[in-house]
């Protein structure tokens, strides 16, 4: 029942001419209905426009603008490419195979092609960072979550207003679009509800080959600008020698050494350096720590926080590794590392990862307005960023 | 049971390099629980498996590290060399550019690990006949001009693979016995740590 008064709430702020941001962004913090998802992360990165009138053109011309960069970039001739692009090439084909393996909708060629292009488009304009391996991890989510919106769409696309390939939700006719929907999500339990009501499980059985090449240009794009909107929030955790994520590795090692002091401590003596723990999480977005079914409500959480991927994560990978201090405390060395990258996080619900959440918001209120903290943002330009005032004062 | 009560005379701590995507997780993984799958997901930092074996009358305890093959993460994984005491740098033999590397990677090996590490050298894939773009004598030629011992391995059909973790670990342990600084290394698990982390207890 709470699903669907959720989604009911969001269906009004949607429903807008001019969506009040903060607003959707406050209800999202709390986590998005898997039928509204890719709408309002879309509005939540930025890609979408909260100004109803401007949207159908935005997204016209973003799909537009990726178009032209695959022509640019992407439909080259192999001559064409310089050395380090063939290398980045080379690495995305191999990797992009590799992602999310045993999800068949990552093994359909047309799904790994539209991440071919996504990939390498991004890396060829971020020349800073290039591609690195994780950020297809990242991209999966969005396909993801786009893929299903797009499922959906498919078994309603026979009504007027989906003519143009989906997107009903930030339709001008948006109204037109609730209303045949709504009866199927009211009064059926989960298993019966209608295409607009998959549970979200479903995504990890979803079958592309059922899309267009159009619908599959259209994900792409979308995910395109999408991706990039998270990448750019967070670029240096990629760039040389990653000083973002050592930062936010800088972080989490402090707020360990204040709120969970005996783990800090158990982790030095048994020599497990925080970064080696946190290497993956923040450079995967814990996206290779929790099943991708939670994954998507933390990502509702993150991207509902401004710049929620680079100022609150640390906060959630702090409560994360906290939450299996007990657990860590008892292990030693080797065992530490085995556990650490293999959680058992596989039975993961919705309710658990809110229950992180909430830990992490602990946190950030307890710590946010620090003036160590404060001192960190100052310095997060620079090398002095490096040295964790949490860490000098702890 | 937890890894670390197993008893054991010794232990190695070895490290798995190369170019991306030539089969370093697929080696370790048949080689320490003996699966294999087409599509492993990529190795993000640094991973770690554990295996225990009886090497000529002794229980060997293996540590072996796994890294990451991309460039961007040179910097995390670099800080594991140090402490290695056997390196296995691997490389597809149906793609030459990871061979090509292998003089990189040497070179790192050189920079940044510890003198007397052992090294054996790994041509990947060896299954895949008709993809082959580095023949045997080649990799033989330049695994005899680094002096070190070369096999042709295939992860997918179990070739090999043993034999080559066999070596290396025969090889370091041949060795330590007279390297002084043996205890320490082979007590601890980082002796080579991840650069920009804090210090811990073996600073």
């Amino acid at each position: 029942m709470r699903r669907r008064r959720t989604c009911e709430a969001f269906d009004e702020e949607l429903g807008r001419d001019i969506i009040d941001l903060d607003n959707l962004a406050r209800m999202a913090w709390n986590g998005v209905p898997p039928e509204r998802r890719r709408t309002v992360w879309m509005l939540l990165v930025g890609y979408l426009p909260a100004n109803a009138s401007r949207r159908e053109a935005t997204v016209r011309r973003k799909r537009g603008e990726f178009e032209e960069a695959l022509r640019l970039h992407f439909h080259v001739s192999p001559g064409a490419r310089s050395q380090r692009d063939q290398g980045t090439l080379r690495q995305i084909l191999v990797d992009v195979p590799r992602t999310c393996p045993g999800i068949p909708l990552f093994a359909q060629e047309g799904i790994q092609n539209l991440m071919i292009r996504v990939l390498y488009v991004w890396s060829i304009r971020h020349p800073a960072s290039g591609y690195v391996q994780g950020m297809n991890d990242l991209l999966a989510i969005f396909i993801m979550v786009f893929a299903a919106a797009a499922e959906a769409d498919l078994d309603t696309v026979d009504h007027a207003t989906f003519g143009r390939g989906g997107f009903a939700t930030f339709d001008s006719d948006l109204d037109d679009d609730l209303a045949p929907a709504r009866p199927a999500e009211v009064g059926l339990p989960p298993s019966r509800r209608g295409p607009r009501g998959q549970p979200h499980s479903h995504v990890e059985g979803l079958d592309a080959s059922r899309f267009s090449q159009q619908t599959l240009d259209e994900i792409a794009a979308d995910t395109y600008w999408c991706l990039s909107k998270v990448l750019d929030s967070i670029h240096d955790h990629y760039t040389h020698t990653q000083p973002g994520l050592r930062r936010a590795t800088t972080q989490v090692e402090g707020l360990l050494r204040r709120v969970d002091s005996d783990l800090f401590k158990h982790l030095m003596e048994e020599c497990m350096p925080i970064l080696q723990i946190t290497f993956r999480w923040i450079n995967c977005l814990l996206t290779r720590e929790l099943p991708l079914r939670v994954i998507m409500r933390l990502w509702d959480t993150c991207l509902a926080e401004t710049s929620g991927f680079e100022k609150f994560f640390p906060y959630v990978c702090a409560a994360f590794l906290c939450h299996f201090s007990e657990t860590l405390r008892h292990l030693q060395a080797e065992d530490l590392h085995l556990f650490l990258q293999d959680l058992p996080t596989k039975d993961w619900t919705d309710d658990d990862v809110e229950t992180l959440l909430s830990e992490a918001y602990i946190l950030s209120t307890l710590f946010q307005d620090a003036p160590s903290h404060l001192a960190l943002k100052e310095a997060q330009a620079s090398l002095a960023a490096m040295i964790d005032p949490l860490a000098r004062t702890g | 049971m937890t890894s670390s009560s197993r008893p054991f005379d010794l232990q190695i701590k070895l490290l798995m390099i190369g170019d991306s995507a030539v089969g370093k997780t697929s080696l370790l993984l048949r080689y320490a629980n003996d699966t294999f799958s087409s599509t492993f997901i990529t190795t993000i930092g640094i991973d770690f498996k554990i295996k225990t074996i009886d090497l000529d009358g002794k229980r060997v305890k293996l540590q072996i590290w796994d890294t990451a093959g991309q460039e961007q993460f040179r910097t995390i994984t670099r800080s594991y060399f140090r402490g290695a005491q056997g390196i296995v740098l691997v490389y597809d033999i149906t793609d030459r550019g990871t061979f090509n590397s292998v003089r990189s990677w040497m070179a790192q090996i050189n920079d940044h690990a510890d003198a007397q590490v052992n090294r054996v050298l790994i041509g990947n894939k060896a299954d895949f006949e008709t993809a082959r773009q580095v023949s045997t004598e080649e990799g033989q030629r330049l695994a005899d001009e680094y002096g070190v011992k070369f096999f042709e391995t295939s992860a997918k059909n179990d070739v090999n693979v043993t034999e080559c973790f066999t070596t290396i670990a025969r090889e370091a342990k041949a060795r330590i016995p007279t390297d002084p600084n043996n205890n320490r290394q082979g007590q601890r698990l980082n002796s080579g740590r991840a650069s920009g982390s804090k210090p811990g207890c073996c600073k």
